[in-house]
């Protein structure tokens, strides 16, 4: 594997368990990276404190201070809504932890045991090979949709999915501020349904999560949830668009 | 067939629509249980296919109150949901009467598969209402008149119609009114005329 020419970022592993801290730090090693360790999320803020880490790999199930929480404070500290990269490092692949992660601002996930590939890949800022893999059934899905109507058909989705999704996530954002979870969680199912048919499979796993956390009476991740369907809407736009114009290309 | 779809997403609703229209079916779309409710009183309407969560009325429901509507035909009901379903669920709805399951995002090769088991067992359930309603038979002989205006023995009749086979035996009834009288009469008769 060859050495990534800038390796001179400051990483720091957040990790209760003794082997797994000492695998992170080896694989970085060959990655040829340095870094720094701490054993729960208290001495990781302590660490932060002290160092101001580009990246922080941390672990999610932790005593003391588990990953979620110790996230969550960073996030709240001044300057620290987007730095440092928080990469959540669990062995619960469950799309509800990932939502979860998502919603209170970790940016990447990597699931354990941690393939030394896919560190690198989430150290360079490379995309996400299922992040690529999802918009390639976006595209799929949009063949088929073809074929059971015509190009036509296909717009006339595209254009309502476009006006409804953002309707539909400012009437979450509304309900939310009554309070009214119920109606938060009708919203959601109703995106499901139609992002799952417009193949897109993102944004139906959050909605499916939000309806879920609205059941829940989780108020918080209906929030997240809320936010991260937005930030898929440029993303799903995008290859809309380019859908759009592939005759012409 | 004649299809009523219930979602209360339009997309959904149109995605489900071409599909259904491209394989030739006719179709009805309503947004909710209540108008479902109310189109379904077209007699023929032979398919419902209703999403699973909905306001007011959900798809089990609906399911369940449709059951209960007397109609000459049986309506084939399919429960479409955007999760899969626990099992617990899953058995409710079979339990309040839903034939088929499907999932979103609606497959283009599946539906139409699902709607041609959906016919042939409207078929076989028209087909076995119509041998179970009346049939013409004689009131003398016993015949039974089939479709083709033959008077059948009624063995042949429902071997033709059923595949069943008959092994033939005497009921009490029948021994003691005629077999019996037989047997006397065969006893009367002195043992030298029978020799």
């Amino acid at each position: 594997m060859s050495i990534p020419e800038s390796p001179n970022l400051r990483i720091l592993v957040a990790e209760d368990h003794a082997i797994n801290r000492h695998l992170a730090q080896r694989m970085l090693a060959k990655l040829g990276y340095t870094c720094d360790l701490a054993v729960d999320g208290n001495e990781a803020l302590a660490a932060l404190g002290r160092v101001p880490y580009d990246v922080i790999l941390m672990d999610l199930d932790m005593p003391h201070l588990d990953g979620v929480e110790a996230t969550r404070r960073i996030r709240a500290l001044p300057g620290h809504a987007k730095t440092p990269r928080i990469i959540a490092v669990t062995a619960n692949h469950s799309d509800k932890m990932r939502v979860i992660c998502s919603a209170i601002g970790m940016d990447e996930f990597l699931g354990k045991p941690i393939i030394i590939e896919d560190l690198q890949g989430v150290l360079e800022g490379r995309r996400s090979p299922t992040a690529e893999r999802r918009e390639t059934l976006l595209r799929l899905r949009l063949e088929e949709l073809e074929d059971i109507g015509d190009t036509a058909f296909v717009g006339e989705l595209i254009s309502i999915f476009r006006t409804e999704t953002t309707q539909r996530l400012q009437q979450v954002g509304e309900a939310l501020q009554k309070n009214d979870l119920a109606a938060a969680g009708r919203l959601f199912h109703q995106l499901q349904g139609s992002s799952a048919n417009m193949g897109a499979s993102e944004m139906h796993r959050v909605c499916t999560i939000g309806e879920e956390a609205a059941r829940e009476g989780d108020a918080l991740l209906v929030k997240g949830c809320q936010r991260l369907a937005e930030e898929e809407i440029p993303l799903v736009e995008a290859i809309y668009t380019e859908w759009g114009h592939r005759e012409l290309l | 067939m004649k299809v009523l779809i219930v979602d209360d997403d339009l997309i959904s609703q149109l995605v489900l629509k071409r599909t259904l229209e491209q394989s030739g079916h006719e179709v009805i779309l309503t947004r909710s249980g209540t108008e479902a409710l109310k189109a379904f009183q077209d007699d023929a309407i032979s398919v419902v296919i209703s999403d699973w969560r909905m306001p007011e009325m959900d798809g089990v429901e609906l399911c369940q109150t449709i059951r209960s509507v007397r109609k000459m035909n049986y309506t084939y009901f399919i429960l479409v949901s955007s999760t899969r379903l626990t099992p617990e669920k899953y058995a409710h709805a079979v339990g309040m009467g839903v034939d088929d399951f499907l999932l979103k995002p609606l497959n283009r090769d599946e539906v139409p598969v699902r709607l041609l088991v959906a016919e042939r067992i409207i078929n076989f359930t028209s087909e076995i209402k119509r041998l179970k309603t009346l049939l013409p038979i004689c009131m003398y002989c016993k015949k039974i008149r089939d479709d083709g205006n033959y008077w059948q023995q009624i063995e042949s009749y429902i071997r033709e119609a059923t595949g069943s086979n008959f092994s033939h035996g005497i009921c009490p009834d029948c021994y003691t009114k005629i077999v019996e009288p037989d047997l006397r009469a065969l006893n009367a008769i002195p043992a030298a005329a029978k020799a």
